[in-house]
């Protein structure tokens, strides 16, 4: 079953919601346990990167969900804080160690006139690859609250972008994936990103 | 980021009312269904303001069997929420940490807060350290004589409108409505003389409401006052389609907003 990942930091009840009204079967835990036997993780949060990094070493759920994910290859499917908890470092928390399954930092956006921070709102995104559901070459709106975001090494791994390609928007990198955006609150195109995710095959 | 169009929906004791002049209030229907139908448009963001001065819900919906369960508009704001897959704004009657803890919670993206900002000036620094700005949202709710008035517009604060969203601004406030009560319910147009001055000299997202009578209204307040959003009440309950239009007008306008995806 999904599983989706309680750090108790944020607010899960709009990806609860949505997930709800797809239908789709979910379970939420904190416990290594129930993580251990999930067919599909999704970590979402919001909050900073420090103080979830510290929920998922006290939850004990730092080994179990790097075993599950590079070990047993299941799906993961990091949203806002979640995804760039799936990098190795963070510019907003410097000393503190991310889950590092995805090579690459966490780094401040850069300013510019064509937003402020931090950058909330729909932007549009452009798919550099397909995407859970979306092919390369499509464009959609999505909704982003952030102010820091991802860099990965390998920049192959980048699906969506935004800010004409200066915003990682999203990113997969085999069973790893991560939304920037927040599909939960992006109606149909986000809607449609947590129905395929639920399908991916283990 | 796109530019905004964002249905205002006026809440009184559970239902939706039509707003005229800030005093005279029609009640035209209920909360859920209306939520559900703007989900189904596709609209931008959805903002609930709650002007009840009493706290009681009812839904006049004894089939839905949740009548009991509205008793608080944090049960309003957790119904809403469930089938509202866009950010959701709420307002009215927020005094503490703790009710807009609990209106986030139920599933809200944000907060609008009004006469509490008059009554604890910290306000908005305290909930920003602990919720981050993007989450605050501020109604400022002023008169053609260029003050703003609190407490339903009842009390002049004798403060001008920039001075307070700039004020607003330095406590940290994520984003400001506009709302100049005199042309509340009067689809006469917005004013964009005073939101154009706002827009100019603050750097926090500001978003445009009262006055909207026809799509044109719209177009003309991103065109001569260019706020991040336009917000409208009365229109898109009265008017067929109206969500739909509003954004075709828009597009014809070549106003950068939001191009639905999909169907």
């Amino acid at each position: 079953m999904i599983t989706v990942v309680n750090l108790g930091i944020s607010n899960l009840s709009s990806v609860l919601n949505a997930l709800k009204y797809l239908e789709i079967d979910f379970c939420v835990s904190n416990q290594a346990q129930e993580i251990g036997n999930a067919t599909h993780l999704i970590l979402p949060g919001v909050g900073t990167f420090s103080e979830g990094m510290s929920q998922i070493r006290n939850q004990g759920l730092f080994e179990v969900l790097r075993e599950k994910v590079l070990k047993n290859k299941t799906p993961i499917l990091g949203i806002c804080l979640g995804m760039q908890l799936l990098f190795e470092t963070s510019e907003e928390s410097e000393g503190v160690e991310g889950l590092g399954l995805l090579k690459g930092d966490v780094i401040k956006l850069p300013i510019t006139d064509t937003y402020t921070i931090p950058r909330i709102g729909w932007a549009e995104s452009v798919l550099e690859k397909d995407f859970l559901g979306f092919n390369k070459g499509d464009s959609a709106d999505f909704y982003y609250i952030h102010s820091f975001y991802c860099k990965p090494k390998n920049e192959n791994i980048i699906t969506i972008s935004g800010e004409n390609g200066k915003v990682t928007g999203a990113v997969q990198e085999n069973n790893i994936f991560g939304c920037q955006f927040h599909p939960e609150k992006s109606h149909k195109a986000g809607l449609k990103i947590l129905k395929q995710f639920s399908q991916e095959q283990v | 980021m796109r530019k905004r169009l964002i249905p205002c929906i006026f809440l009184k004791n559970g239902l939706i009312i039509r707003s005229e002049d800030y005093k005279t209030h029609q009640l035209i229907g209920n909360a859920l269904e209306e939520v559900a139908r703007y989900n189904d448009w596709a609209v931008d963001e959805i903002m609930y303001i709650d002007i009840s001065t009493e706290e009681k819900y009812d839904l006049r919906r004894d089939d839905l069997k949740v009548k009991d369960d509205f008793k608080t508009k944090y049960d309003l704001v957790r119904e809403v929420s469930k089938v509202c897959f866009v950010p959701l704004g709420f307002g009215g009657g927020i005094r503490t940490i703790d009710d807009i803890k609990n209106i986030l919670k139920n599933g809200a993206d944000k907060v609008i807060l009004n006469t509490i900002l008059f009554l604890d000036d910290n306000f908005v620094t305290q909930a920003a350290e602990i919720f981050g700005n993007q989450a605050l949202v501020a109604c400022v709710d002023y008169r053609d004589d260029g003050y703003v008035y609190h407490s339903h517009g009842k009390i002049n604060s004798q403060i001008k409108v920039l001075d307070w969203c700039k004020h607003l601004e330095a406590k940290r406030i994520g984003e400001i409505v506009l709302n100049n009560i005199d042309r509340d319910g009067k689809a006469n147009g917005y004013d964009t003389k005073t939101i154009k001055e706002v827009v100019e000299h603050t750097n926090v997202p500001i978003v445009a409401l009262a006055g909207a009578g026809d799509n044109f209204d719209f177009v003309e307040c991103f065109e001569e006052a260019n706020p991040s959003a336009v917000a409208a009440g009365n229109i898109f309950h009265f008017k067929e389609h109206s969500y739909y239009h509003g954004k075709q007008a828009l597009l014809n306008a070549n106003v950068d907003i939001r191009k639905e995806w999909g169907n």
